[in-house]
């Protein structure tokens, strides 16, 4: 009693002086226009600062004031929509093609089209034009697209030093069938060990591998990449996706893959640390981080790099209804697409506290001395949230000083899938996409890790997708991209 | 009892089922327990098991350290229950004891107030909104106080009862003739008397405010939000942190998901949390069963 009367005591204290320190920020001086901003991520602890030192830029040459809010990874979602429903300050946050469609027919963000014609000079600058106003259905620029990687190539990450060990010429891969003789090889020396590590609901051999234009992932399908046909199919139907499935099947009947694939929740990362795992299929980019785990490791590409219908809507910053002023929150989002500045700031905090040049030349930045990964205040490590991180410096260490470039060729050179720009709006078909939803969920992993026959479940798969209405929003698919490739060919 | 033949077929069946049942809700927690002093690369590579191969200390060792954030989430949790208890069982008990009054004006009106809440309520939303923006409890202790668990109808009506049947209405006007008032009544007569249904419902409210995580979903946000989180909102944002990172269909999503916790100090953190509630059960066990079967007649 006394024990728990103390922890009280010091518990209230410890809260009434937090509340006196809150109060006396949000007191300070409003003449600037605020703008709130959220992301996900970790709390940084050095983070007041850092806004500090942000907002003196913003303040001189915006007369605005930026107020980060990070917000759990888990939980992201549903915050932002409770805050959508109140009359809460937010003006700027991150979301994806998935909840835009849900978000614009509840009036709940911003069309951005007019405003990035007005507005977005940085933006079309570093996007280009095409892809600045690319993330829209039916017209409705939901958000303006962060500067990252535009999909991926599908890739065999494997573990260097066994890649060594066994001599394995990692040139020589060049599709799905070359992997089975280093995996015989492997497994013949370590025969303890996943060969191939599969998990989750994306991280699974299949879904990994790819090889379709999803168009958002609602229903149909464009087969091998949206790059011939433009016809919609169901995915499970498609020659292509047996003759993959068939594949991992063999490997998980051989036991390649991990035996509780289709239930594992364990991140590919977490699981190699354990150095019982040789390789896993990767969504590969040039700024692909090259550790795995505590292990070095190689890449080779199994498919090629292709720019599917919903490619660059997939991270975007959008304005919420909720904004006093969404002209100037766009204002603020174009100024930091232009200043480098800022950029790092945010994702890497203050030179000489947060982080050092190493080679001022090339623009590689790294921890001070006695700072590292445990004790930094602020990392934020984050660029792919944050509007342009191809202007900030580079982390020393983790990526080639000119990732940037090579990203941008990466993205420029890539093959368009025929949909490319094409955006499935789902309005009219909720229900049916829930269902299908929950048929995937019930079959994809278990067929996609390769633990079921394929022969057996895909029939079973197809028919109970028939059943939750997917032939209804094939044809719908289908309807929305003729239209939209009539209005694109001349 | 008798000793025939069918009582002792039932006496075997009785006990096989209860022994299943104490074994049904033990196992996971022992589960809990051997994965939180297993050693990491042992889990991930064999799964959990109730008899670990490599034993290790390091998920302790690791709150120890650098648990700061946990030590805060901890306090947190131990203030919250504490002081949502107390308020929660004077609050109870304050309107339990006119209710259970037979002469109390517009007795009716009152009884229906508090019933309607049991039946009606205005839904997530509205009441988020109204939290939110009227009361502005937002990122403040108070969110993690208030809403829900505050008061609860079900446990007003309970008391009622308990202070209708237990405590003589002759006791009570004996004090009137003595010249007491009621507040003198209520602290020095009702209050001692009704021990047993106090505190059965405080452990429910201790219950609910320690265990309680959806106030610092919804109420919490930011940095501000999440230096006041509860051990429960840690233990939640770590795991559904950890789900959603490990679906992340973005680049570097496997990188955050390395930094997090790994698995045994996540079942550490979750057993260092059941603690407390375990440790003070048995002692308040024996009021525990007495103010449940004495409050079960409802009228």
């Amino acid at each position: 009693m006394v024990l728990s009367t103390m922890l009280t005591l010091t518990a209230l204290t410890g809260c009434g002086g937090n509340k006196e320190a809150s109060g006396n920020n949000t007191g300070a001086k409003d003449t600037a226009h605020k703008v709130v901003m959220a992301i996900s991520g970790e709390q940084q602890p050095g983070q007041e600062r850092v806004m500090a030192e942000v907002n003196k830029i913003l303040k001189k040459d915006l007369n605005m004031e930026l107020e980060l809010m990070i917000l759990p990874w888990g939980s992201t979602d549903q915050q932002i929509q409770l805050m959508l429903t109140g009359t809460e300050p937010l003006d700027l946050f991150r979301l994806g093609s998935g909840e835009a469609a849900g978000y614009i027919s509840s009036g709940k963000i911003e069309d951005l089209g007019p405003l990035i014609d007005k507005y977005g000079k940085n933006i079309k600058e570093a996007l280009g034009e095409e892809i600045a106003k690319s993330a829209n259905i039916n017209g409705f620029v939901y958000g303006v697209p962060t500067n990252i990687e535009r999909d991926s190539t599908p890739s065999i990450e494997m573990r260097k030093d066994l890649v060594e060990k066994y001599d394995i010429d990692i040139t020589q891969i060049k599709s799905l069938e070359d992997l089975e003789p280093i995996f015989n090889k492997v497994k013949a020396g370590e025969p303890n060990m996943t060969m191939l590590f599969g998990a989750g609901g994306v991280n699974q051999p299949a879904t990994r591998y790819g090889g379709f234009d999803s168009l958002g992932g609602f229903g149909g399908v464009l087969a091998n990449d949206g790059l011939e046909s433009t016809k919609v199919e169901i995915r499970p139907a498609t020659e292509q996706y047996k003759a993959s499935l068939d594949i991992f099947h063999d490997w998980y009947k051989k036991g390649y893959i991990n035996k509780d694939a289709p239930t594992s929740q364990d991140e590919p990362s977490v699981v190699m640390k354990a150095g019982n795992t040789f390789s896993t299929i990767v969504g590969w980019h040039p700024a692909y981080q090259n550790k795995e785990g505590n292990y070095d490791v190689v890449f080779a590409p199994l498919r090629e790099h292709v720019l599917h219908s919903g490619s660059s809507g997939y991270v975007t910053l959008g304005i919420a209804r909720n904004s006093k002023d969404p002209d100037k929150a766009m204002q603020l989002l174009d100024y930091i697409y232009g200043s480098p500045e800022v950029m790092n700031l945010l994702n890497w905090g203050m030179e000489g506290t947060d982080y050092v040049y190493i080679d001022k030349e090339n623009n590689t930045i790294g921890y001070p001395e006695g700072v590292n990964d445990s004790n930094a205040e602020y990392h934020l490590n984050l660029g792919w949230q944050l509007p342009n991180q191809f202007i900030a410096s580079v982390w020393e260490g983790s990526q080639p000083a000119d990732v940037w470039d090579r990203m941008k060729e990466f993205n420029d050179k890539a093959p368009k899938s025929k949909a490319f720009g094409f955006m499935f709006d789902p309005k009219g078909y909720e229900a049916e996409i829930t269902a299908i939803s929950n048929v995937n969920e019930q079959y994809s992993r278990s067929l996609e890790s390769g633990s079921v026959d394929p022969d057996e479940y895909l029939p079973k798969y197809v028919e109970a997708l028939k059943k939750a209405g997917i032939e209804k929003v094939i044809a719908a698919q289908q309807k929305q991209l003729d239209e939209f490739l009539a209005t694109k060919q001349p | 009892m008798l000793n025939t033949r069918e009582n002792r077929v039932f006496q075997t069946t009785a006990h096989i089922v209860m022994m299943l049942v104490v074994l049904i809700s033990v196992l996971p927690f022992l589960l809990v327990f051997m994965s939180s002093i297993t050693e990491e690369n042992s889990l991930i590579v064999h799964g959990y098991s109730l008899f670990p191969q490599k034993f290790s200390l390091y998920a302790y060792e690791y709150i120890a350290q650098k648990g700061d954030k946990i030590l805060r989430a901890y306090g947190i949790t131990l203030f919250i229950t504490v002081v949502g208890t107390l308020v929660n069982l004077l609050l109870t008990a304050l309107l339990a004891y006119p209710l259970s009054r037979r002469d109390l004006p517009g007795k009716k009106f009152f009884s229906f107030y508090v019933i309607f809440t049991m039946l009606f309520n205005g839904g997530l939303v509205p009441t988020y909104l109204m939290y939110a923006n009227t009361f502005h409890i937002k990122n403040t202790i108070f969110a993690l106080l208030i809403p829900t668990l505050l008061l609860s109808a079900m446990n007003v009506l309970l008391m009622r009862t308990y202070f209708r049947t237990s405590i003589p209405e002759a006791l009570i006007e004996a004090a009137e003739i003595d010249g007491a008032g009621q507040f003198n009544i209520f602290f020095s007569i009702i209050v001692p008397l009704g021990k047993p249904i106090l505190v059965t419902l405080g452990l429910f409210a201790a219950l609910g405010y320690w265990n309680d995580w959806t106030n610092g979903l919804y109420y919490l946000t930011g940095t501000k939000g999440e230096d006041l989180y509860s051990i429960q909102n840690f233990l939640n944002k770590l795991i559904t942190d950890i789900q959603y990172l490990a679906n992340a269909q973005f680049s570097g999503g496997g990188a955050q998901a390395a930094k997090m916790p790994s698995v045994s100090i996540r079942m550490a953190i979750a057993f260092v949390a059941m603690i407390p509630i375990l440790v003070l059960f048995p002692f308040l066990q024996k009021y525990f069963e007495k103010g449940i079967t004495l409050g079960a007649v409802k009228e």
